[in-house]
């Protein structure tokens, strides 16, 4: 789990880390999200597929806050509600980077995606997944990159202490987000 | 074909091996023995004199650990011979049914080895052992199958010989060789083709590049390439290259380090950008899997723990009828091939699923794989792989199974959306990732690049 130093691609790209990835074996069903348009910039411009500069995506989603985020057990981080009691996790978290010990807790961000369809097993329990996400360094209103995801047995998306206010979407349009 | 076995191996087996009735078809095969103990002294032996199975057992245990044998010899210990029956099935792909794979495990000691009994039809005419004059996968034996399998697939493989539908193209400039009717040259030219309006036959070399520079194309040494290049300053995986390109009757090659100008960005953003089209409409691409950079060479001599395939026969005890099986290390493809740092490195992922077919010339023998087979020396008739494996290799991906090998793209999949093509297609770029962002690279920057040719493929 390396992001490397030299801008590679957004950060919700496999491409932005230097490490193996894995996708779920499965899909995702009753999706939360609409993506509304999705770029990339190329470096070259006859090169559509080579290095890019830039990329976004832009979507409309739920967004959750007053969450918290701590290390768990090994890659995995309990996600729990703000001032909640320690044994009320919400969501098991993988970050995509592991928070060094001098690093500060970020303020993060959950987008629920859907639940979740596994290829190889028939159908069992019912898994909620989604992103996790800061706000961008350039402070942008609505502007997000991809800190790590989220598996969660229940869904507690409609939980009114949770919703992100409106200021944390874009101005252009309800719950709409961007990110790079 | 030779199916030579010791007395010990032959009764093993023999008795092991069943007739029974399935319906009106007679249905000969193995079921699960009994531990047959043997000396180590008496199994060297047998293997000494030539038994297939003992000759197999004690190569495998000496490459595994050198002085097991050796000890266990001293001791007085004895190897231990069990034909197991192994079920195998597969919930998921429904089409499946239980089948029965017999396999051989042998242990001495601790240490265990296994070999699938692979069955065969009695029509393999050919004795595929290693001969004299055949130590080394640049002879002519190695030729000669290669070529087999080269007219087998441009004669049969619809999917291997469909190209994309850009009309006439080269790649802009290719190594000239020479027509293959002239005597093995001394030089070779660089040449443009933008004048040519036509599609030539070429071959294209899969390299690492390693810690040794490889002789490169640069913009001040463009004309006296262009004049001619003596062949004995190339570094040898270069001069195998063009000798395997002239054997095959081919006339022109492409060497990223030589067909690309390795001094220029703009060169190199433009070609770079081509890669679908220059190792995607190669006659055949040329895999240098033995080797670490370009001074290793493509043909190797064989090793001795390189066997040959093993063949064995069982003869029914109530009416002589013979069924013929070969012995089957499954490690062989991954360990061989799949594992060879070649097929590490992240560049040539594309340059081998890219191209129609990839002849990897490694250590012990050759490997071929095209869009719709695989074979190797071991396995010159087609190397097996079990039934679950098989469908999945052979999970229809209509849109890219013409213009990809899609063989390695197809885990997980599932009879449940195989109509649902756009699933399929996501399917097959999810695991294209996942393999791809476990390749090495060492420029962080071509992640992207290296993999474009593809990436604009699925594009499509």
């Amino acid at each position: 789990m390396n992001q490397s130093l030299e801008y590679r691609a957004p950060s919700w790209s496999w491409a932005s880390v230097s490490c193996p990835v894995k996708y779920l074996p499965g899909w995702i069903a009753s999706p939360e999200v609409t993506v509304i348009e999705a770029e990339a910039q190329p470096v070259v411009e006859r090169s559509q597929f080579g290095r890019v500069s830039e990329g976004y995506i832009r979507l409309n989603g739920k967004l959750m806050h007053n969450l918290t985020v701590a290390p768990y057990h090994g890659h995995s981080y309990a996600l729990r509600a703000y001032g909640s009691e320690s044994h009320s996790i919400a969501a098991e978290c993988t970050p995509d980077q592991l928070l060094g010990p001098a690093d500060v807790e970020p303020e993060i961000f959950c987008l629920p995606l859907g639940t979740y369809i596994e290829t190889s097993r028939a159908l069992g329990d019912k898994l909620y997944v989604g992103l996790v996400l800061v706000a961008h360094e350039v402070q942008r209103r609505g502007y997000y990159r991809r800190w790590g995801i989220f598996k969660s047995h229940w869904g507690w998306f409609g939980d009114t202490d949770k919703q992100a206010p409106n200021h944390r979407y874009t101005n252009d349009g309800h719950s709409t987000i961007v990110l790079n | 074909m030779d199916v030579s076995l010791c007395g010990d191996c032959s009764d093993f087996l023999q008795s092991n091996h069943h007739d029974d009735c399935y319906g009106e078809e007679s249905w000969r095969h193995f079921k699960d023995s009994l531990d047959c103990e043997r000396l180590v002294s008496q199994v060297i032996q047998t293997a000494n004199m030539g038994c297939n199975v003992c000759k197999t057992v004690v190569c495998k245990f000496r490459s595994l650990k050198p002085d097991l044998l050796v000890v266990a010899q001293k001791n007085g210990e004895s190897v231990t011979f069990r034909v197991v029956i192994e079920e195998y099935y597969n919930t998921n792909l429904q089409w499946l049914e239980d089948i029965d794979r017999p396999f051989l495990r042998v242990s001495i000691s601790q240490e265990e080895i296994k070999f699938r009994l692979w069955p065969i039809s009695k029509t393999y005419e050919a004795d595929c052992g290693v001969n004299d004059g055949d130590q080394s996968t640049g002879s002519e034996s190695s030729f000669l199958r290669a070529e087999k399998w080269l007219r087998k697939c441009m004669h049969n493989h619809d999917n291997c010989n469909s190209v994309n539908t850009l009309g006439d193209w080269a790649p802009s400039r290719l190594l000239d060789i020479g027509p293959a009717t002239n005597p093995f040259p001394t030089t070779i030219k660089l040449t443009k083709t933008e004048s040519w309006q036509r599609s030539v036959h070429y071959t294209t070399l899969s390299h690492c590049w390693g810690s040794v520079q490889p002789f490169r194309l640069l913009r001040s040494n463009l004309s006296e390439l262009m004049d001619g290049i003596p062949i004995d300053v190339l570094p040898k995986t270069f001069q195998d290259a063009i000798y395997a390109t002239w054997r095959f009757g081919i006339q022109y090659l492409w060497i990223d380090s030589l067909c690309i100008i390795q001094d220029s960005k703009k060169d190199w953003d433009v070609e770079s950008s081509l890669m679908a089209q220059v190792y995607g409409r190669c006659l055949l691409n040329l895999a240098a899997t033995s080797s670490n950079d370009c001074t290793g060479g493509l043909f190797k001599n064989r090793p001795p723990s390189y066997l040959g395939s093993r063949f064995i026969s069982v003869e029914s005890m109530t009416d002589g009828f013979k069924s013929y099986y070969q012995l089957w290390d499954q490690n062989v493809w991954t360990d061989s091939f799949e594992s060879a740092k070649l097929n590490t490195r992240a560049w040539v992922m594309q340059e081998r699923l890219l191209s129609p077919r990839t002849l990897g010339f490694a250590k012990a023998q050759l490997f071929w794989e095209c869009r719709c087979d695989r074979f190797s020396e071991e396995f010159p008739f087609g190397y097996p792989s079990e039934l679950f494996e098989r469908h999945q290799r052979g999970f229809p991906q209509p849109g890219i199974q013409d213009k990809l090998k899609t063989h390695s793209l197809n885990h997980h999949a599932d009879s449940r959306f195989e109509d649902d093509h756009a699933r399929r297609l996501s399917l097959a770029w999810h695991n294209l990732v996942m393999h791809y962002s476990e390749k090495e690279i060492t420029y962080e920057q071509d992640k992207l690049p290296a993999i474009s040719g593809i990436a604009s493929l699925f594009a499509q």
